[in-house]
Formats: structure tokens, C-alpha cells, sequence
């Protein structure tokens, strides 16, 4: 073996030594566990203190927040209870590339077909409205009681568009689950068959406004439902001139949506939680007393309902809650807790907050916003009174209990 | 080039999974202070009881002691990695956690032999956090009871960037000084998970990083043929090292949520606060003897004044003065290029009393190691320095841990011609 090999030799001898010192003596190690974990007295290491308490809320607020109504279902129709009035105008779009052309065809019947399953208002009350047709451009997702309210060109008013002109009235016997035929101007249909638009042929859609006789609200499936056999649907008989040859269509595509308003008394003891419109709450609670760093454990948040019942109370048994970002309630958290019956109490509702509560400590606290669990929120009149914070009965203010832990006792961070 | 490469080649082998192996855990004493304080990363002093403040050569390079740079001929370059295991035992229960990590590397370059001129400059760690533990408790409100799992563990340490010079305007005489920036950061998790999942917990992070600038003086006396002959093999050092102030940094985060270790769902950052810590001064008295042409003796005394030391302007009740003696002897090497390979190889060994600077619930924690070491010739001037140590520190009563320790260091290191200009006849 030559000096030069020898060396190289060496070399490679001794680099694997250390490459395989490197690979085995790090795996020569045990992995610190809970089970072998080993401390000392006098260690400095910080302990950790667990304490709990109930606060009530400082504040609470009935917020208007007009939003756009997609929800399930329609309403239309007026109601009024307790000093209070209900009014809802349903609108219905047929996607116009859904009819055929046919500029020359005869129209000999078009009726239109809801599928009602929401009723508020008087016992065997009476449903009645008209159907206008629409004037202007909309679009679902934007529409709301202000945008009704600040075009008063937005439907034709000068002539109702059913088949006899006069107000759609009857009285829903199953309103549950009721399906109903309202004949419609024929015209209405021609103008869907045209090709063309103009300022007296337009395919923006009915609109269906409650009469001044009307007292109950109806809501009934929209596009949104889950079965498209209670969709919205528009039924055409049409044919050429002489009749003799007639052909029959339905059509049930499309978009909706409502505009709703409630004219409520207002309370600064009472928090008015109002779907359809919608009244939602906003309550703060004050956790400035807990330092910076603290872990929220958990939070729990309780609300009770007043038991006066209106034509309108809801008979669900739950609200939902979000973390808001701003003043005003407009910026909700993506997730939410809902608030249910407390056991052993008939009128409290109550729902884990506890990541919303840490967030309180971490970022600014606008506290927490109440709604009507969707969808109901968007396609219904239900409503909920709660205690405010003001409520003569302290006890049953909106309240939250919090267990907590600081987690630096006995050291500064 | 054949030596750079090989260097390379190693760097490589030795770098790629030091990152990944490095995390295990260390002493749980690593907690109190600043780390555990390394001693250096010079591999032949580890070998020798860390007894190498005055130990002149031209082989060697030792980053720590600036005045013994003047006997280098060559431009010389190394780095050191170190497997560092502990067994801890708090006399009942005991675990084993080791890691591997970088120690060091530096670079000196002779810039005028005649009168000992080198430059030298180095990065090495100065202090080293790892620890890794739990504590059980119970938390109790006026409803519940919170059983919880607190997990302390802690990583980082404080390095230091030298830049020196030495000189050597006698024959007897040697001096050296160096800038020394120290910089880190150390982290301290806090992972506080209640046991059930109906209640959330936190994951609070506490980093600290800290900078300052301090200098190291060393004189050395050598070949002292003129005041006695008896005296020409012996050298005689004192090092001093200055007290410097780093100023930190620190911010504490946090974690929270159901479930932290996944998916935290809300966050907080604390103000940013500024704070200090005092590293005191420190000093070495050294000596070292070539008993004959093959056997060299060294001792050390070195002390760190940690008692007078604050930090973040308190002193800590669980800190004292450190303090190191260490002895060691060693075989040089065969300078006759016709021996044996086994010849040319260098062997060490030596002895620690360490006085480290813990005094948790008043009680002191020191240390004893036995040291050994060697170093292989690869090539003309590629050298591989390995080291070996293994010890014991502190004791099983009044509840505190005693850790057996276990070193394994090696570092490369080459020689090669670049920047050193000839002796012009």
C-alpha cells in the first residue's frame, strides 16, 4: 500500500467515523415527555391561578340592519300586534332567456304559482295584495326596504297584473303547506314572449304589495327552497291567433327576494331581536379588569327572553350570536355561537363565547351581536324580546361567566 | 485545495443534520440565568480540562486567547460541532437527552510572522438554553376544577463574534486583545393545556434578544530563559475579560385556543419593552509547562463574577461567582515525517472542577469532568481535534436534579498558504 493510499485510506476511515457519530449519537436520546419530566425547587418557572366571576353587560343596543332578504322564503302580506306593524313586498324575477321568442304568439293564460309554508297574523285572517309589474333593473343580493323606498318609480303602480285587475285576496286554510293559482294579466305574459324590450315591455320581474285589508303575512318558497317543486313558477297557455293550436309551458327559474319593514316600539329596557327587516342586538360587556395575557377558559353567555308574547313571537327557542369587529355591528365573525335553553331555566338562553371573550382582551371589544339564527333571519317576521341591560330585574340582564387563569403568577413576562 | 475540499466535504456532512438533531432537550438547569455557559469551542483545550488559555502554537488556533495567535505560521481555519448528552436524575426518576450542535468556527491569518502579528476573527456560543419539562396542577374556580399540563421548554443561547489581533514585541512577550459582539436571542415556550377540552388554554412565547460589544485583553509570558533556564518551557498567561452591558429586546406572544398545539383562534403580542443584562467581568490565570519535547502540562484558574452581575436590572438570588480549575497533560505530536502515522497523532487528557454560576434555592451547583482528547493529522496541515468529557454536576437532595454529562466535540481544522506573504531574503 503506498504512502498517498494509506493516507486517502485514513481519511476515508475517519470521515465515516464521524458521519456515523453524527447519524447514531443524536438518536441516542430519550424524548422528553411528560412522564419523565424532571424540575427543581426554586426553578423561577411561573404558576398559574384560576378564578371565575359573572359580569353584566354594560350596554346593549336594538341595531336596524337592513339587509338583503335571500333567505328560503318570501314574505308578503301586513300583520300588526302589541303597537306594532308588519309590512312585506315579495319580488319575483323569471330568468327572461328562459322564454322563448315568440313575438307573434297568443297568450291565453298565465298563472302564476306559489307554494306557501309561513304564516303570521290573525287566526283565518285575510292575505290580500296586488302584483305590479317592476320598471327597473335589481339584483337580490343588494335589495333591501330602503332600495324600495328610494325609487318611487320602481314598479307600475297605475295597473295591477292580475287577470282581473283587482287584489289577490284569500284566506290560507293549510298555511303551512298550501299551494296557490293567481290568474295573471295574459299581457304579462306576452311581454315575457317578446324579444324585444322597451319601456312598456319589460323582463324585471311582479312585484306583490299588500292591500290596507290585509292582516296576516304569508311566506312562500322561493328559489331558494330545497325542493324545486315549490319553486316559484309561471304557467303560459299559448297558441296562434285562432287558438287551434295551443301549447303549454311552466317556467321556474329564477330570483327573489323580499323587502320587509316592522314599525316596533322601542325600549331602552329591552332588546329587540326582529327577523324580516331586521332588528338585531349589540351588548358589551367590560373585561378591561383582566390583564393583558390572560386565558379566558371559558365564557358563557346568557340572555333571558320577556315571556309577553306578540302576533310575531317566534316560537323558536334560539339566537345566534357573532363576535363583531366595529361600532356599528356591521363586521360579524364568520363563526358563531347559538344560544340555547338553559337547562333548569324556562326562560334563559345560554351559549359558549369563549373564543369571542379572549378576542375581547386581544383586540378592541364592541361586543357581541344578536340575531335570529339564519336562514330564518332573512325569510321570516319572527321576533324575540330580551332583558336589556337597563331591565329593572337585575338578575335577569344579559350576563357572562368566565373562568379564567392567569398564567404568570410569580413572574413578569 | 485538497485540504479545502475535504473541509468542505466535511462542513457538509457535519452541518446538514445539525439542525434537526440539535432539539431534544439539555440540562434543566439551563433555565436559571442565561444557559448554560459554554467554556469554548477550542476542542484541544476540551481535551486537557479546558486548560488552554496559554497553550502558544503554530497548529493550533485558539479563538479565546489572543496572544497565543502570534505562533501561527499559517493561515489556519476551523469549526467544531458538539454532542452534549445529559443524564439527569432527581434520585428517583431519570431521563437521558442529548442534542448535537455547531460550536464555532474561526479564521486566523498571520500577517507578519517576525513579530507575531495574526488576525484572527471567530463566532462562537457563549451561552445555551435547552430545557424541556412539565408541571401538573389544578386550577379551581367557584364551579370547576381545571386539572392542566404546563410545558416549560426553552432554546437559544448567546453567541459571540470575535475580531482580534495579537503581537509580539518581545521574544518573552506576547499580547492580544479582541472585540467581542455578543448577540442571541432565547426563547421561553409556555404551552398551558387544560386537560379537558371544555376549556381552552394559551401558548405563551417569551423571546428575549439581546447585543453588546466587550473585549478580551490576554498577556503571556514565554521562554523566560533570561530570568532562569529552568524557566524557558514554561508560559504563563492572564486573561481578562471585559464586563459588558447587552441590552434586550424582549416581547412575549401568545397563543389561544381549544386546542393551541393546533389550531390557535386568537393571537396577542405584548409591547415591545427594552431591558438589560450585565455579563461581569471575568478573568483567567493560566500556565503551562513542556515537560519534555513530547509532554506539555497546562492549568487554568478562570472565574466569572455573576454574583455582581443584574438581569433586567435585578440581581437574581439564583446566581453566583463561576468558577473553573482545570489540569491537563498532552502528548504532542512527531514532528519527524519518517515515523508512523500513530506518531504524528496527538493525545490528551485532563481534569474540570467546575463551580457553575446556578444557586437554585441556595444551593450550589458544581461540576467534575474527566476530559480526554486527540488530534488525527489527515493531511499535511488538515487536522481533526476530537474530545470527549464526562462528568457529574449537582446532587439528588433538598428536590435538586444531578446530571451526568456527557461530551463528544470535534472540529476540523487546516492550514493553508493564502494571505501569508513569503520572507522576502
Amino acid at each position: 500500500m503506498t504512502d498517498a493510499h494509506s493516507r486517502w485510506t485514513q481519511i476515508l476511515l475517519q470521515a465515516m467515523f464521524l458521519a456515523l457519530l453524527v447519524v447514531v449519537l443524536p438518536s441516542c436520546s430519550d424524548d422528553p415527555t411528560e412522564q419523565n419530566a424532571l424540575l427543581f425547587p426554586g426553578n423561577g418557572l411561573p404558576t398559574v391561578g384560576t378564578r371565575d366571576t359573572t359580569i353584566f353587560a354594560v350596554s346593549d343596543t336594538t341595531l336596524l340592519a337592513r339587509i338583503a332578504m335571500n333567505g328560503p322564503q318570501n314574505l308578503v302580506g301586513a300583520a300588526s300586534g302589541l303597537s306594532s306593524a308588519y309590512s312585506a313586498s315579495a319580488l319575483i324575477r323569471f330568468t327572461p332567456g328562459l322564454f322563448p321568442a315568440r313575438d307573434t304568439a297568443s297568450v291565453f293564460s298565465a298563472t302564476l304559482n306559489l307554494h306557501f309554508v309561513y304564516h303570521r297574523g290573525a287566526p283565518g285572517g285575510q292575505l290580500a295584495f296586488n302584483i305590479y309589474r317592476i320598471s327597473t333593473e335589481w339584483d337580490e343580493s343588494t335589495f333591501t326596504w330602503d332600495s324600495l323606498q328610494a325609487n318611487s318609480q320602481f314598479y307600475d303602480a297605475t295597473r295591477a297584473r292580475t287577470l282581473n285587475g283587482q287584489p289577490f285576496v284569500i284566506t290560507l286554510t293549510n298555511p303551512d303547506s298550501q299551494t296557490v293559482r293567481i290568474p295573471l294579466d295574459t299581457v304579462m305574459g306576452r311581454e315575457w314572449y317578446q324579444t324585444l324590450t322597451s319601456t312598456d315591455v319589460t323582463k324585471f320581474g311582479i312585484i306583490l304589495v299588500p292591500t290596507n285589508s290585509c292582516n296576516v303575512v304569508g311566506g312562500f318558497s322561493s328559489f331558494s327552497a330545497d325542493s324545486i317543486s315549490y319553486y316559484p313558477a309561471v304557467t303560459i297557455i299559448a297558441g296562434n291567433a285562432s287558438g287551434t293550436l295551443l301549447d303549454t309551458a311552466t317556467y321556474s327559474n329564477g330570483f327573489d327576494t323580499l323587502a320587509g319593514n316592522v314599525q316596533i316600539p322601542l325600549s331602552p329596557a329591552t332588546m329587540t331581536i326582529q327577523a324580516g327587516m331586521a332588528f338585531r342586538g349589540l351588548v358589551r360587556f367590560d373585561l378591561s379588569f383582566l390583564a393583558r395575557g390572560t386565558v379566558i377558559n371559558s365564557a358563557e353567555v346568557m340572555v333571558d327572553r320577556r315571556t309577553d308574547p306578540t302576533l310575531l313571537t317566534t316560537p323558536s327557542d334560539s339566537l345566534e350570536v357573532h363576535f363583531t369587529a366595529d361600532a356599528a355591528g356591521d363586521l360579524l365573525s364568520s363563526t358563531s355561537s347559538i344560544l340555547t335553553p338553559k337547562s333548569g331555566s324556562t326562560s334563559t338562553l345560554a351559549g359558549n363565547i369563549t373564543s369571542f371573550a379572549q378576542l375581547w382582551l386581544v383586540s378592541p371589544n364592541y361586543g357581541l351581536v344578536v340575531r335570529i339564527p339564519t336562514p330564518g333571519e332573512m325569510c321570516t317576521f319572527d321576533l324575540m324580546r330580551l332583558y336589556g341591560s337597563q331591565a329593572t330585574q337585575t338578575a335577569l340582564r344579559p350576563r357572562l361567566h368566565i373562568t379564567y387563569t392567569d398564567v404568570h403568577l410569580g413572574k413578569k413576562p | 485545495m485538497r485540504s479545502f475540499f475535504f473541509l468542505v466535504l466535511a462542513a457538509a456532512t457535519l452541518a446538514a443534520p445539525v439542525r434537526v438533531m440539535a432539539a431534544s432537550g439539555g440540562s434543566i438547569y439551563s433555565l436559571l440565568g442565561i444557559g448554560d455557559l459554554r467554556p469554548g469551542y477550542n476542542v484541544r483545550a476540551a481535551g486537557m480540562g479546558y486548560a488552554g488559555s496559554t497553550l502558544l502554537s503554530s497548529q493550533y488556533l485558539n479563538i479565546d486567547a489572543p496572544a497565543t495567535w502570534a505562533d501561527l505560521s499559517l493561515t489556519r481555519l476551523e469549526a467544531g460541532v458538539q454532542y452534549e448528552g445529559f443524564s439527569s436524575s432527581n434520585g428517583t426518576a431519570s431521563r437521558y437527552l442529548a442534542s448535537l450542535d455547531f460550536q464555532g468556527a474561526s479564521i486566523g491569518i498571520p500577517i507578519s510572522s517576525g513579530r507575531g502579528i495574526t488576525l484572527a476573527a471567530g463566532i462562537e456560543q457563549y451561552s445555551r438554553v435547552n430545557y424541556d419539562t412539565y408541571f401538573h396542577g389544578t386550577g379551581f374556580s367557584s364551579t370547576d376544577s381545571i386539572p392542566y399540563a404546563n410545558h416549560f421548554s426553552g432554546s437559544g443561547g448567546i453567541n459571540i463574534g470575535k475580531l482580534g489581533l495579537s503581537y509580539k514585541p518581545l521574544h518573552f512577550l506576547a499580547i492580544g486583545a479582541s472585540f467581542d459582539y455578543y448577540f442571541g436571542t432565547i426563547e421561553r415556550h409556555q404551552l398551558y393545556n387544560p386537560s379537558s377540552s371544555s376549556f381552552a388554554g394559551a401558548n405563551v412565547i417569551q423571546s428575549s434578544t439581546y447585543r453588546g460589544a466587550g473585549t478580551t485583553l490576554q498577556v503571556l509570558f514565554n521562554d523566560l530563559e533570561s530570568i532562569a533556564p529552568a524557566l524557558k518551557p514554561l508560559t504563563i498567561g492572564f486573561t481578562i475579560n471585559s464586563r459588558t452591558v447587552l441590552s434586550s429586546d424582549n416581547q412575549t406572544y401568545y397563543e389561544f385556543g381549544a386546542d393551541v398545539t393546533n389550531l390557535p383562534t386568537s393571537f396577542d403580542t405584548s409591547a415591545q419593552a427594552s431591558g438589560q443584562i450585565v455579563i461581569p467581568l471575568s478573568y483567567t490565570v493560566g500556565a503551562s509547562y513542556l515537560a519534555t519535547d513530547r509532554v506539555l502540562i497546562a492549568v487554568d484558574y478562570s472565574t466569572r463574577l455573576w454574583r455582581h452581575a443584574s438581569v433586567e436590572g435585578a440581581f437574581s438570588a439564583d446566581l453566583r461567582n463561576e468558577q473553573n480549575i482545570g489540569f491537563g497533560m498532552e502528548r504532542l505530536p512527531n514532528r519527524d515525517p519518517n515515523t508512523s502515522w500513530g506518531e504524528h497523532i496527538a493525545l490528551r487528557l485532563g481534569f474540570l472542577y467546575h463551580s457553575t454560576y446556578y444557586r437554585p434555592d441556595e444551593v450550589g451547583i458544581n461540576e467534575w469532568l474527566v476530559t480526554g482528547g486527540m488530534t488525527l493529522p489527515l493531511s499535511l496541515e488538515t487536522r481533526l481535534h476530537i474530545a470527549a468529557e464526562y462528568g457529574i454536576r449537582g446532587v439528588v437532595t433538598n428536590g435538586l436534579l444531578r446530571d451526568k454529562v456527557f461530551r463528544l466535540s470535534a472540529a476540523f481544522s487546516i492550514g493553508e498558504l493564502w494571505f501569508v506573504r513569503p520572507d522576502v531574503e
